[in-house]
């Protein structure tokens, strides 16, 4: 599914006090595509990933996805959306401490339409041995892999992830890259990755950099970089 | 500073504070308004009953004669009435007689004579049955609680309830069987401390009096009296002795007797003290149960929230002491005021509950007194429980280092509880099995929880099962008949049944339980009966004995059991035919004709007329109007009623508290997890079902557990009545009852979960994108 951002426009207000977090976006991203948006922090990434998927609401301009308008969409029709289109991975990996690894995924599966079989989706994580663990006796690496699943149990059109790596030592993160590298190449999922490092921006078909809320600059690569090859 | 901060962090809390305030005040407040009440009763009650030497034992000797047993007896007076007509002496001396016959046979019991005659007075146009005592000088001497023991033959004392009920003072008049009588004091009596004179289902003391008169007063006036024989017990073997010995003494087969403690017109009260007493206790602890855990869990949470605030605050240097003094001060202030506010409030209320119980009770009025004891548990305790489940909270938190209180701390979970519950968890999808792990996490929630619903379901199926208890005895006894007005007949004068119906009423022993013999006709306009099919037993009344419901509830007597029947020197058997669905007492019907045989009167004799209309007060030696027992038990019924209508509404209050806070604190607790829901796609009812559904299921197996335990438990307060007094009480719970219940109950979880709902809406989804603390 592709997005497109037509001047979009994201204000705070607190008091008399009026914070322009986004300004005056125009971003399209095609469907299937591997994205990275790079920024320091305070740049509006993360209010760029809330105000795409739905997650907050616009100040002013449109978004679409696909072939629907999400900027004029209900909370409830967001609520759907999200559910059958989107899928969302966070740096904290946000399990329920309370299921197992396979329960965790099954809470994914539950809302789906067409959902895959959690046991596939754990297998093709590497955690089939793990199913009946919970979060807390797993490694940072391994939870993070468990809200993949998660995600990728509902077959998602678009998979956000915010800092998925953020709390990862190097090589645990570059195997997470790796698997969100072959998710995007075997289903076709557009992926859209925001990090404030530099190096993932590699693994990337297109860059967006991010700059005091505005979009200063958008990369297409052609030659972009297995997970394994990047360095940081 | 930090005392601000603290307090800016309680504030943010004040709807579920306030709850919780509410509940510790209802722990205080409940204790305190019973014990305060029973100490304001049971303290004037037991000097009463030493001062005035309450009999421990009342023994009812049958007043049919056998000449043989002195030479006065005249060979033609059969019964000790009419020998008291006949030849007072003769009459004293017979019961002195027995007196010292039971004196000679137990000689660590004393015993006195307990004469009475009971009449009916006019008063403001309504007839009022009196019993008149004769003064006693060893056993339940009456006590003068105003004014002065009457002394000459135109004086009377009277109960004071019943003269402050109908508006009498001291120094006015009544007329007692057309003479006048002057009110020289007001009088208690230990062994009638509730006023059962006409019916033991009455114990109204607007219409019964009690009254005592001087010995010529008492001896003037023109009435056989009827009289038991009292003892108390001079040694601690003596009770033993004579349960075990009185079947075997001789004067066993006319007598029977009803210890103190089973009596109810004076031993009511001590199972009322010491069941009022346990009652308090047991909803005051399981009320400051429900709250110590509340509190426990509050703390918890608000102390978990503040982690990297303390972890500042540890790694600045600040000595815990000074972290911990304002979250244990602003408790201590917290508890303690309400904690107080439910004892003044309580300690306010006693008088009034104090005098609930004596709108029925005639007991003497005294001052509440002050009870440290009371205090210590109203307060001291629950207060140190409190404060000393808090300081532990704290304490394990504080032994933190600021590094690790730095960290955000994920939810502990321990794996072994599920592990042990897998196979349940794997009969259920993912969602079931999350809200089962919720409740399976926190077992101090779902015991509060349990608790606080367990409580409100039973004390709404104690009310309910309650609800018209009254109504259903005399008022539908009775409804189902045409029975205005009951005249006793002079048993030496002729009687005239013109207006009504002769019918046969007789006290007897029935396999020696004390019932009520009626003689009806078969063709009785006055007096259907019917079974609980609605079917005609009038025709039956030939074929044998049809016994009153409640009859059968005291005795578990069976259709087709036989029955032995003992009236005087009369002994004969009868066959059980069927059960009428009344509850008036030990009542037992048979054919009037029949019965008039075996007693050995006429065909046509009867003793008793029922009319439809107003009956002539001069052709009977009483008339009881059915209207006035009407208005009797009403009242007592209202009250009931309302003490019913309160016990629903307050166990409705808890339950919604509980089921306020708790489901709050579940959603407070899983706030990130809420957020994540609905950014992955749940809709606010799916999540809503996620974390408070494990409470719906929770909720609706203690309501299933409560109905086969409502329905137990109605059965044994019931037996207990049963066996302990004697007494009926039709107890009663319906399916609409428990269908009712459940609509309330409904409403309950509904209204209790408003706020949690709420909540859940309203949690932003961006909380997810935070860092994850839950």
């Amino acid at each position: 599914m592709a997005i497109e951002l037509k001047d979009v426009t994201k204000w705070y207000q607190s008091g008399d006090v009026k914070t322009t977090a986004l300004k005056h976006v125009d971003l399209t991203i095609k469907d299937g595509a591997f994205v990275v948006v790079l920024g320091p922090s305070g740049s509006g990434k993360s209010t760029l990933l809330n105000v795409m998927s739905g997650l907050d609401t616009l100040s002013e301009g449109r978004i679409t996805i696909g072939d629907d308008v999400i900027s004029e969409m209900s909370s409830k029709q967001l609520t759907l959306f999200r559910r059958k289109h989107l899928g969302f991975v966070f740096q904290q990996y946000n399990l329920l401490q309370t299921l197992t690894v396979k329960e965790n995924v099954d809470i994914g599966a539950h809302i789906a339409q067409t959902p895959l079989s959690s046991e596939d989706v754990l297998e093709r994580v590497q955690l089939q041995a793990h199913m009946d663990k919970y979060p807390f006796q797993l490694s940072g690496g391994e939870q993070q892999r468990v809200s993949i699943a998660r995600a990728l149990v509902k077959q998602p059109k678009i998979l956000f992830c915010d800092e998925p790596t953020g709390a990862l030592d190097e090589t645990t993160a570059k195997e997470v890259l790796g698997l969100l590298q072959r998710l995007n190449e075997t289903y076709g999922t557009t992926v859209l990755l925001i990090t404030h490092n530099q190096s993932i921006a590699e693994l990337a078909d297109c860059v967006v950099k991010l700059n005091s809320g505005e979009v200063v600059d958008v990369v297409d690569q052609k030659d972009k970089r297995r997970a394994e090859d990047i360095h940081w | 500073m930090f005392s601000k901060h603290v307090l800016r962090t309680f504030k943010k809390k004040w709807s579920t504070l306030l709850l919780l305030g509410v509940i510790i005040f209802l722990s205080s407040f409940i204790y305190t308004v019973i014990s305060s009440a029973v100490n304001g009763l049971s303290g004037p009650a037991e000097r009463f009953f030493e001062e005035t030497r309450q009999e421990d034992v009342s023994i009812s000797v049958l007043p049919f004669l056998d000449s043989e047993w002195d030479a006065c007896i005249p060979d033609d007076v059969a019964t000790m009435e009419a020998l008291y007509l006949r030849d007072r002496a003769c009459h004293r001396r017979l019961i002195d007689l027995q007196v010292s016959l039971f004196e000679h046979g137990f000689d660590d019991i004393a015993f006195e004579a307990r004469l009475y005659k009971d009449l009916q007075i006019r008063l403001d146009d309504s007839r009022h049955s009196l019993r008149v005592f004769k003064d006693t000088q060893r056993i339940n001497r009456a006590l003068i609680v105003d004014g002065e023991k009457p002394t000459a033959d135109d004086e009377i004392a009277i109960g004071a309830l019943y003269a402050e009920n109908n508006g009498l003072t001291l120094n006015d008049t009544l007329d007692v069987m057309g003479e006048t009588y002057t009110i020289t004091g007001f009088v208690l009596f230990p062994d009638y401390n509730l006023p059962i004179i006409d019916h033991p289902f009455l114990f109204d003391s607007r219409y019964q009096a009690l009254g005592l008169m001087d010995e010529a007063a008492f001896d003037a006036l023109p009435l056989a009296p009827a009289y038991s024989i009292a003892g108390v017990f001079l040694s601690d073997e003596a009770k033993t002795r004579f349960v075990d010995d009185f079947e075997t003494y001789e004067l066993f087969h006319y007598a029977t007797y009803i210890l103190t403690e089973n009596n109810i017109r004076s031993g009511a009260i001590y199972g009322e003290i010491a069941g009022s007493t346990a009652m308090g206790v047991f909803l005051s602890v399981m009320i400051a149960l429900i709250g110590i855990i509340i509190v426990g869990m509050v703390m918890s949470k608000t102390l978990n929230k503040e982690r990297g605030a303390i972890g500042v605050l540890k790694a600045l240097g600040v000595k815990d002491a000074e972290i911990r003094t304002p979250y244990l001060v602003f408790l201590a202030v917290f508890t303690l005021a309400f904690l107080t506010a439910g004892y003044v409030v309580g300690f306010a209320f006693a008088p009034a509950m104090r005098d609930l119980f004596l709108t029925f009770y005639l007991l003497p009025e005294d001052a509440i007194p002050f009870s440290a004891v009371d205090v210590a548990v109203a307060i001291v305790v629950p207060f140190v429980v409190i404060m000393g489940l808090s300081w532990w909270i704290i304490a394990r938190l504080l032994a933190e280092d600021a590094f690790h209180l730095l960290r955000p701390k994920l939810a502990e979970v321990k794996p072994a509880r599920f592990k042990r519950m897998q196979a349940l968890f794997e009969k259920f999808g993912v969602l079931t099995r999350f809200q089962l792990k919720q409740l399976v996490r926190s077992p101090a929630k779902v015991a509060a929880y349990v608790i606080g619903i367990f409580l409100a379901i039973y004390a709404v199926f104690l009310g309910f099962s309650m609800l018209d208890v009254f109504e259903r005895t005399l008022p539908a006894y009775y409804d189902s008949i045409d029975v205005k007005e009951t005249g006793f007949c002079d048993p030496l004068a002729p009687c005239d049944a013109t207006g009504g119906e002769g019918v046969i009423q007789l006290d007897v022993f029935v396999d020696d339980e004390r019932a009520l013999l009626i003689g009806l006709d078969a063709d009785t306009q006055r007096h259907p009966l019917e079974d609980r099919r609605g079917r005609d037993l009038r025709e039956r009344l030939s074929e044998g004995l049809v016994i009153s419901k409640s009859f059968q509830d005291l005795t578990n007597v069976r259709v087709g059991d036989v029955l032995r029947v003992e009236f005087l020197d009369t002994r004969f058997e009868r066959e059980v035919v069927a059960v009428a669905d009344v509850y008036p007492g030990a009542y037992v019907f048979t054919e009037r004709e029949a019965l008039a045989l075996e007693i050995g009167a006429d065909a046509d004799y009867f003793n008793v007329v029922y009319a439809s209309e107003a009956l002539d007060e001069a052709d009977f030696v009483k008339v009881l109007r059915t209207d006035v027992i009407l208005e009797q038990t009403a009242m007592m019924n209202d009250l009931v009623q309302v003490m019913m209508y309160v016990i629903i509404g307050g166990a409705f209050l808890i339950g919604v508290i509980v089921i306020y806070i708790l489901s709050v604190l579940s959603v407070e607790e899983q706030f990130y997890n809420i957020s994540l829901l609905k950014v992955v796609g749940y809709e606010n009812a799916e999540i809503h079902t996620m974390m408070l559904g494990g409470y719906l299921k929770l909720n609706a197996l203690v309501f299933l557990l409560s109905v086969p335990l409502g329905f137990v438990s109605t059965m044994v307060l019931k037996r207990i009545f049963i066996d302990v007094y004697d007494y009926m009480m039709p107890l009663r719970l319906l399916w609409w009852h428990i269908l009712l219940t459940l609509a309330m109950f409904i409403a309950t979880y509904v209204l209790g979960n408003l706020r949690a709902k709420r909540s859940v809406d309203t949690v932003s989804l961006q909380e997810a994108l935070k860092v994850y603390q839950g």
